[in-house]
């Protein structure tokens, strides 16, 4: 019985354990594994079953060994106890483990949630930052941009840049500045900037610039100052300079721009010479010359006009022409103004003008003064005396009146004269031809009736008659070369004298003459006349060597005080000097009718002919010693 | 020819006797007519005042025309026969004492034939008469429409 019990108990606890083993499949999950064990187990129980069954049907009694059965099934039931407690066993250790596990789960899933949580926040504060870099990125490049402009302006400036720092070290210098003075840029970086102050500055600088910078603003520099700048190489030039303050995280720094102004203080020294050059003239011109504005009220005058007035000249301004002139003049003279304002047109105009009481006349020129919009300001005048000149040119004037009645006159007493000479040629002449006509007639026809001597009286009265009619052409000839009309052009006189000294020898082939004639005369003449000129002063000459068995005549020019004078010269006759003055008037004559037969009227007419031509013509001469006629020609 | 007519227009009494003296010694026979101032001078030549009824078609065959003259020169006597269809190619010879060259240009303007200086010396007057006489009645070929009026 006990061994029963023992088994039945044995079988329960490994069927427990079966049991057991498979409810570890879903603490360990080794399924296979646990239902094998399990199985295995029950297989036990089963071949257990069985024995007990066939125990339980055989007499326990009966059993041989019934020790031996007891101690079997105690050791049965011995290891379905450890079955059961190695497999609870088993199963707390899975389950311990299990657990554990479950706790690592969970604490892994709550370290999971947190680690999202936190990769969330760590997200967005990735992105805050994302955007923050970008917001600097952009700043950056705005700052970039600034900066690029910033310096693309201070590259670009037309004037130099200098910005030094509060110990006025120079920090900045833009290309500009490097061309003013000669360095680079590198050279002045870190400098003072008394580097580019002349010498003899420096001292005075530094104490003005310690005084900008404890009460620094936007300023020129040096108001009224003549600042110069200094070069590389030492030379120096002027400057302008404009400072200005720039409050910086380094501190204050101070902007200066330098401007050269050498082109512009060399155009303002030329304005001032020209100024001073205009200034110079005006004053020291002999002319009157002011400046009135709009309405006639002087602005200012040259010292000769304030002289006039007898005011200090920069007293002049504020003083119209009533303070000076009579009411009447003065009311012209602005007139005058208004007018040359009202037209804008330059004026000259002839007027009187009073000075210490005595009047003058005075030519006065006023002009419209525009300002730059060209609209007019005022009128600028000048004047000079012209009262003098007024009067010459009055005197002119009278005797020009004078010169033209006497002209008038002479013209009539000329045309009186060519009627006279008319009347000569014409009505003097008829009488003389009746005187010889008829004494021939009478010679002719009462020949039978006349003794010699009167022939020879009747023969006279035709010769006197003749003569006279001679006389009388050859008054005619005067008058006519003083009347005829002049076309003066070039004359060659060489060959013109040739030609009268050919036909001079063709009218006496017998004689011997000998002709210098100098080549290349010319003259600018009337040809006519200077024919008759060369006609008479050769035929003279010919005519007075007549006596001499050879003779030799010259024509040529020598200059005398500039001029050149013509001349013919003879080896004949001669004259005394004594008579001179005889010599050009009309029928004066210094040898008898026998010696050397002519008018006296040849002389007569070269000197007229000659004086025509505005020149002047003079002899020399000696009895037997020839003659030599001088003449020019203007 | 001989019978051709000269018409001698001179004032100065003196001068017609020697301008007659002066062409008979010449030679010259033809008939000459005296006109002692312009306006008988036209009167001969139109057939006008005391020349009316006169047969302007026997025209002179010469006129030796001074110019100083009474009432009508010599100049303005030219001037008339030259605008007159019948006398217009007339041979007019001024003969006169003025040498003045304004007296020659105008004369030839006008339409002279010739200009003669009147000599004082009176064979050389005889002598330019003469050969006028020669040159005008005798040498020369009177113009066609002269020929066609006589």
């Amino acid at each position: 019985m006990v061994i029963v019990f023992i088994q039945v108990v044995a079988i329960i606890l490994q069927l427990a354990a079966a049991i057991l083993a498979l409810r570890l499949v879903p603490v360990t999950g080794r399924r296979l594994a646990w239902v094998l064990i399990s199985s295995a187990l029950a297989l036990i129980v089963v071949r257990r079953g069985i024995a007990l069954i066939r125990l339980i049907s055989t007499d326990l009694s009966a059993m041989p060994n019934f020790a031996g059965r007891m101690l079997e099934s105690m050791v049965l039931l011995v290891i379905s106890i450890l079955f059961v407690a190695g497999i609870t066993l088993i199963r707390t250790v899975f389950l311990s483990v299990k657990q554990a596990e479950q706790e690592a789960r969970t604490a892994r899933d709550e370290l999971e949630s947190r680690v999202h949580e936190r990769t969330a926040e760590l997200e967005q504060t990735n992105q805050a930052l994302l955007a923050e870099v970008d917001e600097r990125k952009q700043v950056e490049k705005a700052l970039k941009e600034s900066e690029a402009r910033w310096r693309g302006f201070l590259q670009s400036a037309p004037d130099g840049i200098v910005i030094v720092d509060r110990d006025a070290r120079i920090a900045v210098v833009n290309a500009k500045a490097e061309e003013l003075f000669g360095y680079s840029q590198q050279e002045l970086i870190g400098k003072t900037v008394e580097t580019l102050v002349p010498e003899r500055y420096r001292d005075v600088h530094v104490k003005h610039r310690s005084g900008y910078t404890d009460a620094p603003r936007s300023r020129p520099m040096g108001v009224g100052l003549e600042l110069y700048g200094r070069r590389k190489d030492g030379s120096e030039f002027p400057v302008e300079i404009s400072l200005s303050p720039l409050q910086t995280e380094q501190g204050l720094l101070v902007t200066a721009i330098i401007r050269d102004i050498t082109e512009r203080k060399r155009i303002q020294e030329a304005l001032q010479q020209s100024e001073q050059k205009y200034k110079t003239l005006v004053e020291n011109l002999p002319q009157r010359i002011f400046l009135k504005d709009r309405n006639s009220v002087y602005i200012s005058c040259n010292d000769n006009y304030a002289r006039d007035l007898n005011i200090p000249p920069d007293q002049i301004a504020g003083k119209t022409d009533y303070d000076f002139f009579p009411k009447e003049l003065a009311d012209k003279y602005r007139g005058d103004d208004k007018r040359i304002m009202a037209e804008g047109k330059t004026e000259d105009i002839e007027e009187a003008y009073i000075q210490d009481g005595r009047e003058y006349i005075v030519h006065t020129v006023k002009t419209p003064i525009k300002d730059e919009s060209g609209s007019i300001t005022g009128v600028l005048g000048i004047f000079w005396d012209i009262t003098e000149q007024k009067r010459s040119e009055e005197q002119i004037k009278r005797l020009n009146e004078d010169l033209r009645h006497r002209a008038a006159e002479l013209e009539a007493a000329n045309k009186e004269l060519e009627a006279f000479s008319y009347s000569v040629s014409h009505d003097l002449r008829a009488p003389l031809r009746s005187v010889d006509g008829f004494s021939q007639a009478l010679l002719e026809d009462y020949a039978d009736k006349l003794d010699e001597q009167g022939k020879d009286y009747l023969g006279r009265v035709r010769s006197a008659a003749k003569r006279m009619a001679q006389l009388i052409d050859d008054l005619l000839r005067l008058s006519r070369v003083t009347r005829a009309e002049m076309h003066r052009e070039e004359v060659d006189l060489s060959a013109m004298a040739r030609d009268a000294a050919e036909s001079l020898k063709q009218s006496q082939p017998e004689r011997e003459v000998e002709f210098d004639i100098a080549p290349d005369l010319t003259a600018y003449a009337d040809p006519q006349l200077l024919r008759i000129v060369l006609d008479n002063l050769l035929g003279n000459a010919w005519k007075f060597t007549g006596k001499h068995k050879r003779a030799y005549i010259m024509f040529s020019s020598v200059q005398q005080e500039g001029k050149q004078v013509y001349f013919v010269r003879d080896d004949g006759a001669g004259f005394d000097m004594a008579y001179i003055d005889k010599l050009f008037v009309p029928f004066q004559r210094l040898h008898s009718m026998e010696e050397f037969p002519g008018s006296g009227i040849g002389l007569a007419i070269v000197q007229r002919i000659i004086r025509r031509h505005g020149g002047s013509v003079w002899a020399e001469g000696a009895v037997e010693h020839g003659a030599t006629f001088y003449f020019t020609l203007s | 020819m001989s019978s051709q007519i000269i018409l001698l227009v001179e004032d100065n009494p003196d001068d017609i006797d020697l301008t007659l003296r002066a062409l008979k010694k010449g030679n010259i026979t033809n008939e000459v007519v005296v006109a002692r101032d312009g306006t008988e001078a036209l009167d001969y030549l139109f057939g006008t005042g005391q020349y009316a009824g006169r047969d302007t078609g026997e025209v002179p065959a010469v006129v030796l025309l001074d110019l100083k003259l009474p009432k009508i020169d010599g100049m303005e006597v030219l001037r008339r026969l030259r605008s007159d269809q019948n006398t217009r190619l007339l041979p007019v010879v001024i003969l006169t004492s003025s040498k003045e060259e304004d007296d020659v240009a105008r004369g030839y303007s006008l339409g002279a034939n010739s200009y003669i200086h009147k000599p004082v010396d009176f064979d050389q007057f005889v002598e330019a008469a003469r050969q006028l006489g020669l040159y005008w009645l005798v040498l020369n070929e009177p113009p066609p429409c002269t020929r066609e009026a006589r």
